[in-house]
């Protein structure tokens, strides 16, 4: 008889959801234009890194040949300078200018030239390349103070008793990652919504067409019709979800970026395994989204309440993207704590210990039934069927 | 048989039912009427088991409605006051859905339903999504979807509301026949030609009081009046005065 009951009411709120255009249409959407928007996000954003990487302007005053020449053969496009260049940067027409010697130095002279960058610190964009031209200017410096030496007959390293470099060991995948780390969020966001349409026509829609008081005299328990609400819920969402996968694995493969020097690929069992760990997420959503749904008198206080729901994805993506180094093991016990880590890693093509998808299953497990056993009771009070 | 013995129910301060007793019995039609407010709902709804009496029993052959609210459940066939279909499944999916969580089996439903939407004339709307029904074909269906499962009682929250006169005459027709198969019938009713033509029996509740009960000739009389109308005026208003 359970299953029999249970059978009826997923197969008929499943049969009532397709049939709802309007909740199709607030499900099935937002995937698609969610995977549009970051496609287009990280396609403009590895533009615009190749722009900033092929060539840094620099507009000169003044002279020094030795300078200029050395500059040009570190790639760097130089142009003349407006006449007046403090006041051409105060007023934005161009960023910055590197100001020399106005007259030609003697040849042979060891006097010191001066080279002055003239820079707008508030303005953002001159940070990058002034940086790179003042690195440029440094290791000019050194470099002409080494020959200087050299000539006199000692040894250059002297005046380099430090010698400073620099080695970023993050690897190619992973700075694919730091780019990649929205794509978690967003199939989070995307198990957590998917759904809420649907729920809010089950729950608070039962009771604003006042079609639960003739439905709670069937003689089925309250948690049975729940339970079937549930399942239902879980399936559509679980399609929304596969939506998403599927859009974004086509978005991942067409996004140049290897144009950045990054190796993006994942592989279909990546995906399987993204798939498999959403399962929970789809589960606890489809709960909450009910809890919360029996306590709405319409479907859009419904929606109301339950856009609460796609805060919880987003804690954990701020708390582990301000801080990368921040993860524990248990944190796969915690529902989408863990996701955030879990699915990053396999996005990169990394394995996945086991354990967390047994993580992820247990620990959704008691919120999930938590949920459903309180709607279920909320279902059941006068307050609800008749308030 | 429905037993209901000395039941009260109070919401907050308000007294909605005041140590209301009475019995229906199988093969039996009974009329409950009253002005609005008067507590038919609450009553209605305490034998359904979706409000818990403040205190006395009700009983359904023998079964306690509020212990053991679900075996009673399947004893009923409920038109509720508010009975909300839902607007994107045909006629036949509203019936069908609740027919299966009574556990019928599919060919059960099929026979079942085919019957009861030529009875009640819904053939052209059987297959239609019930979204732009009026309120006769809300009805029409609902009344259908309440009695899909062949209960053994049956209660009715104006079931006769909005429907035309010819189906009217099929519902009474189909109460008269729920009744010659030995089924109780319990419903509410503001039509007093509706209760005169197909009660066996009157029940009158005012304030939340019973104040009188038996077969029309018996209310008439009680009452001092030569109509029904007249009777249920003058019992509604004057509560004290009580006749049975």
């Amino acid at each position: 008889m359970f299953f029999k009951q249970l059978n009826a009411v997923w197969n008929k709120e499943l049969r009532d959801a397709l049939r709802d255009k309007r909740a199709m249409k607030v499900a099935f959407l937002p995937p698609i234009y969610m995977v549009v928007f970051f496609a287009l996000g990280i396609g403009l954003a590895i533009h615009f890194q190749n722009n900033e990487e092929q060539d840094t302007q620099l507009h000169v005053a003044g002279q020094d040949a030795a300078l200029t020449a050395w500059l040009t053969e570190k790639n760097i496009h130089l142009k003349p300078s407006p006449d007046d260049p403090y006041a051409a940067v105060e007023q934005g027409e161009v960023d910055y200018v590197l100001v020399l010697e106005r007259e030609v130095a003697t040849p042979g002279s060891k006097e010191p030239r001066s080279a002055t960058l003239v820079y707008n610190a508030s303005n953002q964009r001159v940070h990058g390349p002034v940086g790179q031209v003042r690195q440029l200017l440094y290791q000019y410096n050194s470099m002409e103070a080494g020959i200087n030496i050299l000539a006199r007959g000692l040894s250059p390293k002297l005046i380099n008793p430090i010698r400073v470099r620099e080695a970023n060991v993050a690897s190619e995948q992973q700075m694919g990652g730091l780019i990649l780390g929205g794509v978690p969020l967003l199939l989070l966001m995307c198990a957590m919504m998917g759904s809420v349409g649907f729920s809010a026509d089950m729950t608070a829609g039962e009771r604003e067409r006042q079609s639960l008081e003739p439905l709670l005299i069937n003689p089925v328990p309250s948690l049975t019709l729940m339970l079937g609400k549930w399942l239902a819920a879980v399936a559509l969402t679980l399609a929304v979800v596969l939506l998403c996968l599927l859009l974004m694995s086509i978005a991942l493969y067409f996004l140049p970026f290897d144009k950045m020097g990054l190796r993006v690929s994942v592989s279909a069992g990546a995906m399987l395994g993204i798939f498999v760990s959403l399962i929970p997420i789809a589960a606890i959503a489809a709960s909450l989204q009910l809890l919360l749904g029996i306590f709405s008198r319409s479907f859009k206080d419904a929606q109301t309440y339950m856009s609460i729901l796609i805060v919880l994805p987003m804690v954990p993506f701020f708390l582990v993207i301000t801080n990368p180094g921040i993860y524990q093991p248990w944190h796969l016990w915690v529902p989408m704590l863990g996701h955030q880590t879990v699915l990053r890693e396999l996005l990169l093509g990394q394995g996945v210990t086991p354990i967390a998808f047994v993580a992820f299953i247990l620990s959704a497990l008691p919120v999930t039934l938590l949920g459903l056993w309180l709607a279920a009771k909320q279902m059941r009070r006068a307050k609800v069927i008749y308030g | 048989m429905i037993e209901i013995e000395q039941v009260s129910k109070s919401f907050g301060r308000v007294q909605a039912l005041n140590n209301v007793s009475m019995t229906i019995g199988d093969g039996e039609i009974v009329g409950l009427l009253g002005l609005n407010g008067a507590g038919k709902t609450t009553l209605m709804r305490m034998i359904y088991g979706l409000i818990a009496p403040s205190s006395g029993h009700i009983r359904v052959d023998g079964v306690d409605a509020t212990m053991e609210a679900e075996k009673v459940r399947q004893k009923l066939g409920v038109l509720p006051d508010g009975a909300g279909l839902y607007k994107r499944l045909t006629a036949r999916e509203n019936i069908a859905y609740f027919a299966r969580l009574q556990g019928m089996s599919e060919n059960d439903i099929r026979q079942s339903s085919d019957r009861l939407i030529e009875i009640l004339r819904m053939e052209n709307i059987a297959d239609r999504y019930s979204d732009g029904f009026s309120l006769g074909e809300r009805m029409k269906t609902a009344l259908a979807r309440a009695i899909i499962h062949h209960p053994q009682h049956v209660l009715l929250d104006e079931p006769t509301n909005g429907l035309d006169v010819i189906t009217t005459r099929a519902v009474r027709a189909l109460l008269r026949q729920l009744k010659s198969e030995g089924r109780s019938v319990l419903f509410s009713s503001h039509l007093m030609y509706e209760v005169e033509n197909l009660c066996d029996r009157v029940l009158i509740i005012a304030g939340g009081q019973l104040v009188a009960g038996g077969r029309i000739e018996d209310v008439l009389q009680a009452a001092g009046c030569s109509s029904l109308e007249d009777a249920f005026v003058t019992l509604s208003q004057g509560e004290s005065e009580h006749v049975f």
